[in-house]
């Protein structure tokens, strides 16, 4: 265990720590994550956070709940939003794609009803690249992108980013509003 | 259309013009190379142009020029970089394969036989570097089509007809075993020291063919899986996006619930923790000077102190103001009522007071000093009536 201050410092703070991350530190973070995963348990156990894990990523959640449940739906509407930008941008969207700012701005125009989705999700943002700098930044946060190159804004999807996905992919939907929206 | 004759000549007619068909070459995916683009290319001489195109090297369509197909597949096979996968069907070699053996048993002389035995040889190697070949551009068109293709429909429909290939190699290996298992009439009378050897090979070749082959299996397998994970997880994403358009996602879904169940710290707030300095580092340490130091400066900026002040005050407060109130003297009341004769009602009654007061004042008042002042009034048990207001009789004690 030599970076529980590391550790605590990005988890607490609802980060995502991922081993395909860029970044050799996060990676060594991981790896020593992965090597004490007990000792680390038990160590946030004691102050209320329980650490988990996914496929290639770690995070903190807790045993009770903290927030009202209003609050969660909403932090979980806007990457609904998110990740229907994202999959619109490219359906192979995905931990390990890397996408550039430059080039998300060119598609806004190519693909239809690309730029209406990202000024749904960030109307109070005036310019597009200022929106997609917000998405990204929205990423960038969470751990489930990481800047690769800062002048052309290059960014790298983290395997945290499948945290997301599942959970997507948990919501179910009643049998007979699926039906229904088969048909659109 | 010229034809050349002999490989001496191939190569010299290729090597004349190497430069151009270098570059169609390159880009035989993307465009058909301009007449005159590529006789820049040979340096403007148009004779090695037309030595090429009436040899059938280069085809002229219009104004363009493509490499001849048989030339392409040539260079892509022989460079590694073919797109297609080719085999040529299982049944072909096998058939071939047995047609040598049965003729090798049926020969009866060793001059014939050895032509024969060349020939089963042969097939035996082309079946290896067949095989081997179509797994090695297998797994590169795999990983191409999945990575490139950016169809969804489309790569799943490339990738299980590579699946369908894999098979076919596959069927190609199991059946080309088979033979050297079941064929032992022959391999005991052949005993050549040089079929032996290339069987041997072959088999080994086979063998690793047969491995590389399950691996692409399992890769095509994989990727499949994948485009059906992210097909199903674009069409949640896009349902989900419209029940919550809809505003209809908390009641068509699962997605409360869910919530509840999870208290991942992402969800929350970012926490900010606020530390204080320790009184104990303030008091004893030398480093503490500096900040402290630097905080008084902070704090001693007039801007900082203007901004602190409070502002001017209105004159309106400064100045003198009388406001009358008016209030009765009970003590005094009651002096003067000592002082007299008549009951304490008849006295409030007719008091002559500073200013006029009307009738139900002078009762509160009457009440007032009746309850306040007992020890000063002697209560009678008579009562009179003024404008038919019906009063205790209260004399001075």
């Amino acid at each position: 265990m030599k970076y529980t201050s590391e550790v605590f410092q990005r988890l607490s703070r609802g980060q995502f720590i991922s081993s395909n991350s860029i970044d050799a530190d996060t990676r060594a973070i991981y790896n020593d994550i992965e090597e004490n995963q007990q000792e680390y348990e038990d160590y946030f156990s004691q102050i209320d956070f329980q650490l988990s894990s996914g496929d290639g990523f770690y995070y903190f959640s807790r045993k009770e709940t903290k927030v009202i449940i209003e609050n969660k739906l909403q932090s979980l509407f806007s990457w609904i939003d998110y990740l229907d930008f994202l999959k619109t941008y490219d359906t192979a969207f995905d931990a390990g794609t890397q996408f550039s700012l430059v080039q998300m701005e060119v598609k806004l125009s190519m693909i239809p009803g690309l730029k209406e989705k990202l000024s749904q999700i960030f109307p109070d943002k005036p310019t597009n690249r200022q929106k997609l700098e917000a998405l990204a930044g929205a990423l960038e946060s969470m751990g489930f992108a990481e800047l690769v190159n800062e002048s052309d804004g290059t960014y790298q999807v983290t395997n945290a980013f499948h945290y997301i996905e599942q959970i997507i992919l948990c919501i179910n939907i009643d049998e007979d509003v699926k039906e229904e929206m088969d048909n659109l | 259309m010229a034809t050349y004759r002999s490989i001496l000549e191939l190569t010299r007619g290729l090597q004349r013009g190497a430069k151009l068909l270098n570059n169609m070459f390159l880009q035989r995916k993307t465009v058909a190379v301009k007449y005159d683009d590529a006789l820049e290319a040979l340096d403007g001489d148009e004779n090695k142009l037309k030595h090429l195109i009436t040899f059938g090297v280069i085809i002229q369509t219009g104004d363009f020029l493509e490499l001849d197909d048989a030339y392409q597949r040539f260079f892509e096979e022989v460079l590694a970089v073919n797109e297609d996968i080719n085999i040529s069907s299982v049944k072909m070699y096998i058939d071939k394969l047995n047609l040598g053996i049965n003729s090798y048993l049926a020969a009866e002389n060793n001059i014939r036989r050895e032509g024969f035995l060349r020939e089963i040889r042969h097939t035996f190697k082309s079946i290896d570097n067949a095989t081997h070949r179509n797994v090695i551009d297998l797994k590169r068109n795999i990983d191409d089509t999945y990575k490139q293709e950016p169809n969804f429909k489309i790569k799943e429909l490339r990738l299980k007809d590579f699946d369908e290939k894999a098979r076919l190699i596959g069927e190609l290996i199991h059946q080309t075993e088979r033979v050297i298992d079941e064929q032992t009439i022959f391999f005991s009378t052949a005993a050549d020291y040089g079929l032996k050897q290339t069987v041997s090979e072959v088999r080994d070749g086979l063998r690793e063919s047969a491995h590389g082959l399950i691996a692409v299996t399992a890769q095509i397998i994989d990727y499949l899986n994948r485009i059906e994970y992210q097909s199903r997880l674009v069409k949640r994403v896009r349902q989900l996006k419209y029940l919550r358009d809809q505003f209809m996602i908390e009641q068509a879904t699962n997605v409360k619930e869910l919530m509840s169940q999870t208290n991942a710290v992402w969800m929350e707030k970012q926490p900010k923790y606020v530390t204080r300095v320790s009184l104990d580092f303030l008091r004893n340490e030398d480093t503490a000077l500096d900040i402290l130091d630097n905080i008084r400066q902070r704090l001693s900026k007039k801007a900082n102190i203007k901004s602190r002040l409070a502002d001017k005050l209105d004159s309106d407060y400064l100045e003198e103001q009388t406001e009358t109130t008016r209030a009765f003297n009970h003590q005094e009341l009651l002096n003067g009522f000592t002082a007299q004769s008549s009951d304490l009602f008849y006295y409030i009654w007719n008091y002559s007071f500073t200013e006029s007061l009307d009738k139900e004042l002078r009762l509160v008042l009457f009440l007032q000093m009746a309850s306040q002042y007992p020890e000063q009034m002697r209560y009678t048990s008579e009562n009179k009536t003024i404008e038919n207001i019906e009063y205790p009789i209260i004399y001075p004690r």
